[in-house]
């Protein structure tokens, strides 16, 4: 009999140890990889005034991940002017790496421009200033003439000109933006780069190949001014800046006077990241639909591969966009990125000056650093509890029944007695 | 808190833990047959020596209340110790699980993802005991950037092979990992063919147990994650990156399903008669327990499928 009882003893001790541990690890997990679902979320408050800001930890992210981010970008000599982390809709995260820049200066966008001219061609369309995207190119410009005037050429839309897909002959990507032979060059050197894109022969029927091209974008600034009577820049201010409260800007102009909607809007890193959060709250502003829900919707998503090489890159109405991921961003020369992540409620800008050629830290640093940052907000256990309850039951029903049993066998006995 | 195993000791563990118990088990047997009258062996018998069963008498007296107490306590410690064993051997069954991708050669075309593996982890021995969740590192150049994320096996695989260019990837990955389980299983059971280690009474369950783990969880794994595309229509990789059923060009959820059901059915009706034998060699007289044992058999199996399932 002895020989059972240190079975129960040794029962007791493991269950004792067993309940000890449980609770320490039924909570435990490190990397659980479970996404946010949510995207639609109420905002208590709009930054219209200026960003709330937070500590990284009050809006889940651990802020030891970001310094050593910031350590990471210091490592690599990476030429970044700035950082900023809004993530429910608080600023969690705001470094000037270059003390030549501060959170007062405004910062040219590059390219990044492209997106905030699409999302005035959507405001303009909401407005009722544009009829719709199917509208063609040669119905902008009805005082112009156009040489190389072929079928495919009338047959070229606003919508060719947001997806890259013109057709014209263009190549700005083979050689340096500098180079006399690059497209860009050439447009700027012309006199009239309106007319020169307008004369430009055809390469392709439109909508079939997307060839990254900044003449179509220069195009749409004048679409804008044709259409609203209003420069880029007023147009933009009216509709887009003031309700965003976006007061710090600059706009550079071509030879004409327009504001050129291919890159050469300036903007403080705080009103680019205001820009990323009205699209991320779905071009809702302060309950005012800034740009309409649908606009932010087609320019983010994925219209065409980039390249048929890179399926993981893709491109909206001027917008990048992941085609496997849950994130599109506004993207331009020196490292100027707006990333939007609605699945965690984030949006994330850089500025910088890393020289072409040098592959831009953005996304490395939004994938190394960022956003695990987050995802150890979301340390859970799988299972949460349940390991705990199933041990519990595992312990407790076995002796219980035994224990039933016990008393049901002696009861019998007691009443045959 | 998660356990972190660096990949030496992975590889070192792989070939340990069946080392381990069977050298415990010789080595217990020998002492006991050599000192059978000391104290440690009184603790040490309780590992290799069964538990005596027989029908538990009607009471009418005290001497049939101290032999049916003795009956309910034995039945009660043998409940516990399939608990311990369902326990440790599904940790084992995972550890395994990862083992059995991670010895496999990889070559995943030209889209550059891959597998860098450094360390395994084990995200909570406690909910690994229960349903298994031990990932390993997994790589994609999407940023061009070694993000320090965990990846469970099959669901890491599904996503590489909806990504890959190489048509041979997936085919040979799941022929690979089942071989590779099945390999490892053997370290468990092929040594309840030896007699002593067979008649020791705990080991030779560990044994078992153990090796029914190895054995299905590759395949439960590979069921369950055909299963949960088949439901939930993504993977998400990197908390973000989904990769959907109609990207599995070579194969197709459905026939993987069709495909290892029958081999699960097939392992639950082969593992159910080793472990009807193996009770039989405990108790070749008492029936009862026999059925009950099968039962713990069938019901453990099926339940690290459902587990694996829900999860």
């Amino acid at each position: 009999m002895k020989s059972y009882r240190k079975i129960i003893h040794l029962i007791v001790v493991i269950s004792f140890i067993t309940l000890l541990i449980a609770p320490t690890f039924s909570g435990a997990a490190d990397v659980n990889l479970s996404p946010a679902l949510s995207t639609t979320i109420e905002r208590d408050y709009w930054p219209t005034d200026g960003w709330l800001n937070s500590t990284p930890e009050e809006q889940g992210m651990d802020s030891t991940k970001l310094i050593e981010m910031m350590e990471n970008v210091d490592d690599q000599y990476y030429d970044l002017h700035s950082v900023v982390i809004a993530r429910h809709g608080r600023i969690v995260f705001e470094e000037y790496p270059d003390h030549r820049y501060d959170a007062d200066q405004i910062h040219r966008l590059y390219s990044a421009t492209k997106s905030v001219l699409s999302a005035l061609i959507g405001i303009a369309i909401q407005e009722g200033f544009i009829e719709s995207t199917d509208v063609r190119v040669i119905d902008f410009f009805p005082d112009y003439t156009f040489a190389n005037m072929t079928p495919q050429k009338e047959r070229m839309t606003l919508w060719h000109l947001l997806t890259m897909t013109s057709g014209v002959e263009w190549d700005e990507w083979s050689v340096p933006y500098e180079h006399p032979e690059n497209s860009i060059g050439l447009m700027w050197q012309s006199g009239d780069p309106i007319q020169y894109f307008l004369d430009l022969p055809m390469a392709n029927e439109p909508g079939e190949n997307w060839i990254y091209n900044s003449g179509g974008s220069l195009l749409m600034s004048y679409i804008i001014n044709e259409t609203t009577g209003l420069l880029p820049l007023d147009f933009a201010i009216e509709y887009l800046f003031e309700p965003l409260g976006i007061t710090s800007h600059h706009w550079i102009t071509d030879l004409n006077g327009i504001h050129s909607g291919s890159g050469e809007l300036f903007l403080t890193p705080r009103d680019m990241t205001k820009f990323g959060y009205l699209f991320l709250n779905n071009g809702t502003w302060a309950d005012e639909q800034i740009v309409p829900a649908g606009w932010v919707t087609g320019s983010t998503n994925t219209t065409l591969i980039q390249d048929e090489a890179d399926e993981h890159r893709g491109y909206g109405l001027h917008w990048w966009t992941r085609p496997t991921v849950g994130a599109y961003y506004a993207s331009g020369r020196f490292g100027q990125h707006i990333f939007v992540v609605p699945e965690y409620d984030l949006v994330v800008t850089f500025t910088g000056g890393i020289p072409d050629g040098d592959v831009y830290p953005g996304f490395l640093l939004l994938y190394q650093y960022i956003l695990p940052s987050i995802m150890s907000e979301m340390s859970t256990s799988p299972l949460g509890i349940a390991p705990l309850i199933i041990t519990l039951i595992a312990l407790v029903v076995p002796i219980t029944c035994a224990g039933l049993y016990w008393k049901r066998l002696t009861s019998t006995a007691c009443g045959f007695a | 808190m998660a356990i972190i195993i660096p990949e030496l000791w992975a590889y070192v563990l792989l070939i340990l833990i069946p080392i381990l118990a069977i050298s415990i088990t010789i080595m217990t047997t020998y002492y006991i047959r050599k000192k059978p009258s000391s104290k440690v062996t009184g603790y040490l018998s309780l590992f290799v020596r069964k538990l005596e069963i027989v029908s538990i008498p009607e009471i009418d007296g005290d001497t049939n209340q101290s032999n049916a107490k003795r009956q309910i306590v034995s039945r009660l410690a043998i409940v516990y110790l399939l608990l311990i064993l369902f326990y440790l051997s599904n940790t084992i069954g995972v550890f395994y699980y990862v083992m059995s991708d991670v010895v496999q050669a990889m070559t995943q075309g030209s889209t550059g993802l891959s597998r860098i593996i450094s360390i395994i982890l084990i995200e909570s021995p406690f909910d690994g005991g229960w349903v298994g969740s031990l990932p390993w590192y997994g790589h994609v150049p999407l940023p061009p950037a070694g993000v320090d994320l965990f990846h469970e096996p099959w669901n890491w695989i599904f996503f590489t092979a909806a990504r890959t260019d190489n048509p041979n990837f997936f085919m040979n990955t799941i022929s690979d990992m089942m071989l590779n389980s099945f390999f490892f299983a053997s370290f468990f059971l092929v040594p309840l063919l030896v007699p002593p280690i067979r008649k020791s009474f705990v080991s030779s369950l560990f044994l078992f147990t153990s090796g029914m783990a190895v054995a299905t969880r590759s395949i439960f794994g590979l069921f369950a994650q055909a299963w949960n595309l088949l439901f939930d229509s993504a993977i998400i990789q990197f908390g973000l990156e989904q990769v959907t059923a109609g990207e599995l060009q070579v194969i197709t959820e459905w026939e993987i399903i069709s495909m290892t059901l029958p081999i699960i059915i097939v392992m639950c009706v082969i593992l159910s008669i080793i472990g009807w034998k193996l009770w039989r060699s405990h108790y070749p007289d008492h029936n009862r327990s026999q059925l009950w044992f099968m039962l713990y058999v069938i019901g453990s199996f099926w339940c690290s499928l459902f587990a694996i399932l829900i999860l």
